[in-house]
């Protein structure tokens, strides 16, 4: 229905695709940037991208995956353009120890992990895990073949479980007297 | 940790922080945003005017170029390859490729299409549309003296399901093609979107019409989108390069994007839309610019060289659905209102100048109908407008037609049975003045696959196909613009 309405130029596109994609949208931006007003400035981006190319979506399966290659694009120019804002790592808290404990660490470790990723390797990992896209649809949406794609994934996964297994080399200095 | 114990972890934090943001954005701000950009659209595009003298040197050098690199060799494309499927299976070798040595750089040559002009070639899969039993090529001669009576097209080619090489399945229309839809190349040769079975792999099977009985061609590898230029030359996009994969002489080349250069297509969609070719086959409508939103087109030609234009020159802008630009250099504006504002969406004409306003063109009246698609005329004066005009239970749609602002009179109207959420659009135009019938223009369904309704003529006759066919091209070049 929202393809539709786009063709259609409705007033009511807009609000539609905002609710519809808009959480998603915004989730994968700000898990690539790390900046919940940059990820905000990708969803409108992106949202009007659509808005405008709407007589190019041909197909409305795909409308997703497309969505999110605009928006990964997008974050990724974004990106590129901010180079030089220093990213702060989040300090795990100290815990008494136990399930909660290790859970809220590992957690912190993993999202730390994955802010130290290159930036394209980044962009694979969260539209992989977070936006359960396929492989190939990773791909499409970076511009980079099936196997780069897989290659940079099992990279990822690579370098993350290193982090789980030593996570004070994860954390920044300041963490790590914190 | 195993690698599936890794994943789901990761799935679960990314979640996580990714679902508990708060989401603050309302349609408001997306409002404000849209007119915002626009203007900002407008200020890079009118920037780029001070250079139309500039313009029309680099076309000349772009056929200069183009004349004297016929015997330039290009290194062989890197990962898309071209290999014949004769045994049913695709072959991915790269002994398949071309070496750099024997790989002439694509040129024009003379066609070798099937049928007049002015045909209509479509296609129909007979059987399962993923593992058709044949694939039928029929091509339709555009008589509209005769519609009436007489549409029936005639089969030019007729391949056998078998001939789908072993692994692959074709796209269907709900799925991601390479190709928006099948395309017939000038040359008499058939692209087919396709994938490797059980993936989202695309491929691109070439069938020759003129061998039935061979096996197709198959392209596979990093391929976002094709289209057909001159001859039997299909440009094949990824991320960073055009590839040019000539189908008669089986070879490819690689024209290296410049940086921010990104290839788009007339609705200006980089991303997943077909490539534009320029009318003279000398390059590809491209855009520059280091995100989606503030770019400036421009032309790239096959040595890699991208000349910003903010209207390419008439000569290399295509005449048909493809004419992004009017003759003037204007842009058809389609838009609705905010809230109080006035009750239709309409039609505008934004002229390139900087400072002029948009003209409008049609606004949408309960009588008049509501618009649903747009497009130059193929002379780039005038405007094809196709809206919705139905009463009571059928759907009917009008083809109207105007040489001015507000001016739009009836050409032909339709009923099409189509479900609610269903739109036709023109997905086909000819206007070609060494034709009695003048101008064609074609009514699909892109939505359902871009299956043929019907044929509109510029005389008001029209026809439908009686059974449901994709159409793919014409059968010979629209006349270069302007066409009269």
């Amino acid at each position: 229905m929202t393809v539709a309405a786009l063709r259609r130029r409705r007033p009511e596109a807009l609000e539609d695709l905002l609710a519809t994609y808009g959480r998603e949208i915004q989730a994968v931006a700000y898990l690539i940037l790390r900046d919940r007003a940059d990820a905000e400035d990708v969803v409108i981006e992106t949202l009007l991208t659509a808005f405008d190319k709407a007589g190019s979506i041909r197909d409305e399966q795909s409308f997703r995956a497309w969505l999110l290659k605009v928006a990964t694009n997008h974050a990724l120019g974004l990106r590129r353009g901010n180079a030089r804002v220093v990213r702060l790592h989040v300090v795990p808290e100290r815990s008494g120890g136990g399930d909660l404990g290790r859970t809220a660490t590992e957690r912190v470790v993993l999202l730390d992990g994955i802010a130290d990723l290159p930036a394209q390797m980044r962009a694979a990992v969260v539209l992989r895990y977070y936006a359960d896209l396929s492989v190939d649809e990773v791909a499409a949406a970076l511009g980079k073949s099936r196997n780069t794609v897989k290659a940079q994934l099992q990279t990822a996964l690579d370098r993350l479980r290193i982090s789980l297994a030593d996570p004070t080399g994860a954390t920044t200095p300041e963490a790590r007297h914190a | 940790m195993h690698d599936v114990q890794l994943e789901d972890r990761l799935r679960r934090v990314l979640r996580e922080e990714g679902d508990s943001l708060a989401f603050t954005l309302t349609p408001d701000i997306l409002e404000a945003r849209l007119a915002r950009r626009r203007r900002q659209s407008r200020n890079a595009r009118f920037g780029l005017l001070a250079s139309a003298a500039a313009i029309a040197v680099a076309t000349g050098a772009i056929f200069a170029v183009l004349n004297n690199r016929s015997n330039e060799n290009v290194g062989p494309s890197p990962s898309s390859v071209a290999s014949p499927s004769a045994s049913g299976a695709p072959s991915s070798s790269p002994e398949a490729s071309p070496s750099a040595a024997d790989t002439p750089h694509p040129s024009i040559r003379p066609s070798g299409a099937i049928g007049a002009p002015n045909d209509a070639v479509t296609v129909r899969f007979v059987g399962d549309a993923a593992h058709p039993d044949s694939i039928v090529v029929e091509l339709t001669t555009l008589d509209a003296g005769a519609f009436e009576t007489n549409l029936a097209p005639r089969v030019l080619a007729q391949f056998a399901g078998s001939t789908i090489p072993a692994g692959f399945e074709l796209g269907q229309a709900d799925s991601r093609l390479v190709l928006a839809g099948p395309r017939y190349g000038q040359d008499g040769r058939l692209a087919i979107g396709a994938f490797e079975t059980g993936t989202t792999n695309p491929s691109i099977l070439i069938y020759d019409l003129r061998s039935p009985d061979a096996a197709p061609w198959v392209i596979s590898g990093n391929v976002n989108a094709a289209a057909w230029g001159p001859g039997s030359v299909l440009a094949l996009t990824t991320g960073s390069d055009v590839r040019l994969f000539d189908a008669d002489g089986q070879t490819t080349a690689s024209i290296a994007l410049p940086p921010d250069v990104r290839v788009t297509d007339v609705e200006n969609d980089p991303l997943y839309g077909d490539p534009t070719w320029l009318a003279d086959g000398s390059g590809f409508l491209v855009q520059k610019g280091n995100d989606f939103t503030t770019y400036v087109f421009g032309t790239l030609d096959l040595d890699g060289t991208f000349t910003p234009s903010d209207v390419p020159a008439p000569i290399l802008q295509v005449a048909g659905v493809e004419r992004r630009w009017g003759a003037d250099g204007s842009e058809l504006s389609s838009g609705c209102p905010t809230e109080g504002g006035p009750p239709g969406c309409s039609i505008s004409v934004v002229p390139p100048a900087e400072g002029e306003v948009g003209v409008n063109w049609y606004e949408e009246d309960i009588h008049l109908g509501a618009i649903i698609d747009s497009k130059w005329d193929a002379d780039g004066n005038g405007v094809w407008l196709l809206v919705e005009r139905s009463e009571g239970t059928g759907r009917s749609f009008v083809l109207m037609h105007a040489d001015e602002p507000k001016k739009f009179r009836d050409i032909a109207q339709v009923m099409l049975d189509l479900p609610t959420l269903v739109f036709p659009t023109i997905v086909g135009m000819r206007d070609d003045p060494g034709s009695a019938d003048g101008q064609l223009v074609l009514v699909g369904t892109p939505q359902l696959g871009p299956k043929l309704g019907s044929i509109l003529t510029g005389d008001g006759t029209h026809g439908s196909f009686a059974e449901p066919a994709v159409f793919v091209g014409w059968a010979g070049t629209q006349a270069a613009y302007p066409p009269r």
